[in-house]
């Protein structure tokens, strides 16, 4: 083929250029440490990075809702256990004055303690977890007394939700009308089952006190049905959490693969695009070679 | 003796003098890339007519004679270069076109798509926390950003169609220019061979100009028998002769191109420029269109099933028509925001139930609204990729065909050195001749007379 001066420049610079920019290519890749930097770097692992990217920030939400439903259950938790505690010392109670061996006095003393328990077992019922009631449902407060000093449920049915995975959502509170028996015949709920109790207890009423006994242990149940069931969902909510965790680290895991670059790979390659930039540098400066011209005189 | 041997070697040395001249010119033009390298044609010149009857004083040789001074230039070569020049100028023009839209979504890592992951985690947080009046406005903030985010999207778009139809406005008038420069070439060119004159140089600066016209067109070139080209595009005819049209481009988006009130579809750069305006940015327009109008309709969906803490409900969360005008409802207030199901302002399942819609409802053809941002931004991407890939192609075919051309029409500085050397003794010969007829003359004149 015949070879013309130009076509002799044309090609070193288009072989320089073409190198030059494999070159710069690599070094962005170093540099930036990814393969995707764009879409169109490679669209279909792009789409799917993107994919696994969108699911991290769920689960990073889902982990958010956990991590706020565990603290609802722990507070809930402690509640209950104090309302157990409370309750087992008015059974010790309701049992030595069942006795009939007291004097008016201590049956007096009695009487005035479980006036207080039912008062603290009111104030552990309408315990908030950041501001909100926790037996209450929706409502303000799960309960009120009135100016008689009688106890009614104020809550709602309200079902607080914590959606926990992609596919789990709970319910995280106990409704206060199960656990406090509101659902039970008039005058067997928690606290008018207590105020007659203390009233029996303040007459010596024994035959009220006896039959008080069943009430009481059937409330006492209700109490800790909510801890089994508040203990539950502890676990469900906890798994979920430790797959949330699990999930996230393969899915940063997968994205990287697509994303990032294999360093020692991408260094190696950056390597050769250098040698052959530099090759081609040479090819360039052995091609411009003196012409005919530098040997006439 | 006669003096004919003092004009044979006269015409030998005006002969060398002339070839010389051209490899000088040749040389100075070596890197000049429309230059088509130029050689002498010689002959020997008309003899003249011996004595009739005497064989030993035949046709009696005069000399030489420069018959013409001819381009080296390989019409096929010329054909291959403009056909990939086209193709290479279209290819182009698409790749840049479609470089320019794939930013639409936003970065890559920080679009459209997590815009809409920190809109579902708005609600998630809204959820936990229904009487957060926080809460309720960082849904409206987030809301507004995905909005905002697919807004901006398609105004991208049109910001491109409108650079598109600033491009091809300007290569419209540069394309106006090298026609007219054609035309008047063509009529420089008649005149010179009409009056038996190689126009060499008009024919290289019309080539150059040919050259651009099909990259900027891909139009179909021919020589015309009076040494004229036409420059043809379907059957539009844009230069005969000394006459050439002139193309106006539209200032609309998306822009087209017509000559007088015809329409006119080119290929070439010009061509690729208005196939992304016309057919690429206006179908990621109308996806985009889809993908606004199937987020509102499942976010307002369960939206509207909710109740604000002011007791509203049926409330849209976004309005709009399309993605130019997708906005969070510009009515809807902290109040509104429906994060309750039953009323109760500690309720945030209505949030749930909007997120879980959000996640899960296959609205758009069957995809989820996240998964149509991604493969809306996967197409936008791939396109974008195999534009460029084929831009890559076209370039490397191009310059092949640009050495092959040049490897027949450009100069090889050799060669001209080969011919200095080869004139410059026909020169010192010729000298020679001169000078021993010179010789001869003077023993005859001088030498006798005295």
């Amino acid at each position: 083929m015949r070879v013309s001066s130009i076509s002799t420049y044309l090609t070193s610079s288009q072989s320089l250029g073409a190198a030059l920019e494999r070159v710069q290519r690599q070094q962005a890749q170093v540099g930036s440490g990814k393969t995707l930097t764009r879409w169109s770097d490679d669209a279909a692992a792009a789409a799917s990075a993107e994919r696994y990217r969108g699911q991290e920030a769920d689960w990073t939400s889902f982990r958010r809702t956990a991590t706020d439903a565990k603290s609802w259950l722990g507070t809930a938790d402690g509640a209950l256990q104090s309302m157990s505690f409370v309750l087992s010392r008015v059974k010790q109670l309701a049992v030595s004055a069942a006795s009939g061996a007291l004097t008016d006095a201590s049956r007096k003393a009695v009487a005035d303690e479980l006036d207080q328990l039912k008062g603290e077992l009111r104030d552990v019922g309408n315990t908030t977890h950041l501001g909100r009631s926790l037996f209450g449902g929706f409502g303000a407060a799960a309960l009120t007394t009135d100016a008689a000093g009688t106890v009614t449920y104020a809550g709602d049915d309200g079902e607080v939700k914590r959606q926990v995975s992609p596919t789990i959502t709970l319910q995280v509170n106990v409704s206060g009308r199960d656990v406090f028996g509101f659902n039970a015949p008039p005058g067997e709920d928690l606290f008018s089952m207590l105020t007659s109790l203390s009233t029996a207890v303040r007459a010596g009423d024994s035959a009220t006190i006896a039959s008080s006994q069943t009430t009481l242990k059937a409330r006492h149940d209700d109490v800790l049905r909510g801890l089994a069931q508040v203990g539950t969902t502890t676990n469900r909510v906890e798994n979920a959490y430790d797959t949330g965790g699990v999930a996230l680290q393969d899915l940063a895991s997968r994205r990287s693969e697509l994303e990032d670059v294999d360093l020692a790979d991408a260094v190696l390659k950056m390597n050769a695009a250098q040698a052959s930039y530099t090759a081609a540098l040479g090819a360039a400066s052995r091609a411009n070679l003196p012409s005919l011209a530098d040997f006439l005189h | 003796m006669s003096f004919s041997s003092l004009t044979i070697g006269a015409s030998a040395l005006y002969a060398a003098q002339r070839a010389v001249e051209v490899a000088a010119h040749n040389v100075a033009n070596a890197n000049n890339e429309g230059f088509t390298r130029q050689r002498v044609t010689i002959s020997s010149s008309l003899p003249t007519p011996g004595t009739a009857g005497m064989r030993g004083d035949g046709d009696r040789g005069t000399g030489v004679t420069v018959l013409d001074v001819s381009r080296l230039r390989d019409r096929l070569a010329d054909v291959a270069y403009r056909t990939e020049a086209g193709v290479n100028g279209s290819t182009g023009a698409r790749s840049e076109a479609l470089g320019r839209a794939e930013t639409v979504l936003g970065t890559y890592a920080d679009g459209a798509p997590e815009q809409l992951s920190a809109f579902l985690a708005a609600w998630d947080q809204l959820s936990l926390t229904p009487t957060d009046a926080a809460a309720r406005s960082s849904v409206l903030t987030a809301g507004q950003q995905l909005a905002d985010g697919i807004t901006g999207a398609r105004q991208k778009l049109d910001a491109v169609g409108h650079e598109l139809s600033l491009r091809v406005g300007n290569d419209v008038d540069e394309l106006n220019g090298l026609l007219g420069s054609v035309a008047k070439l063509n009529d420089e060119i008649i005149k010179a061979t009409t009056g038996d004159r190689q126009p060499n140089d008009l024919l290289d600066q019309r080539d150059v100009a040919l050259d651009r016209i099909s990259a900027l067109t891909g139009a179909r070139i021919d020589a015309q028998p009076s040494g004229a080209v036409s420059v043809t595009v379907g059957s539009t005819v844009l230069v005969s002769g000394i006459t050439a049209q002139t193309l106006t481009a539209s200032s609309t988006n998306p822009v087209s191109v017509s000559v007088g009130a015809t329409p006119l579809a080119l290929a070439g750069e010009i061509g690729g420029y208005v196939a992304a305006a016309t057919v690429d940015l206006p179908s990621y327009g109308t996806q985009l269109d889809t993908l606004a109008v199937g987020l509102r309709d499942v976010v307002n969906a369960a939206h509207r099933q909710g109740v604000g803490t002011d007791s509203s409900t049926g409330l849209d969360f976004f309005s709009g028509t399309d993605a130019a005008t997708l906005s969070v409802n510009p009515s809807l207030t902290l109040a509104g925001v429906a994060a309750s199901q039953g009323g109760a302002s500690a309720d945030g399942n209505n949030a749930l139930a909007l997120t879980a819609s959000l996640r899960t409802a296959t609205a758009l053809g069957g995809q989820t609204v996240g998964d149509a941002l991604r493969a809306f931004g996967g197409r936008v991407g791939q396109a974008a990729a195999d534009a460029g890939r084929n831009a890559r192609t076209a370039s490397a075919s191009l310059v092949s065909a640009q050495a092959a051309r040049s490897s027949a029409d450009g100069v090889s500085v050799d060669e001209e050195m080969v011919d200095l050397v080869r004139y410059q003794h026909s020169y010192e010969a010729a000298a020679r001749v001169i000078s021993v007829a010179d010789g001869m003359l003077d023993k005859l004149i001088n030498g006798m007379l005295r």
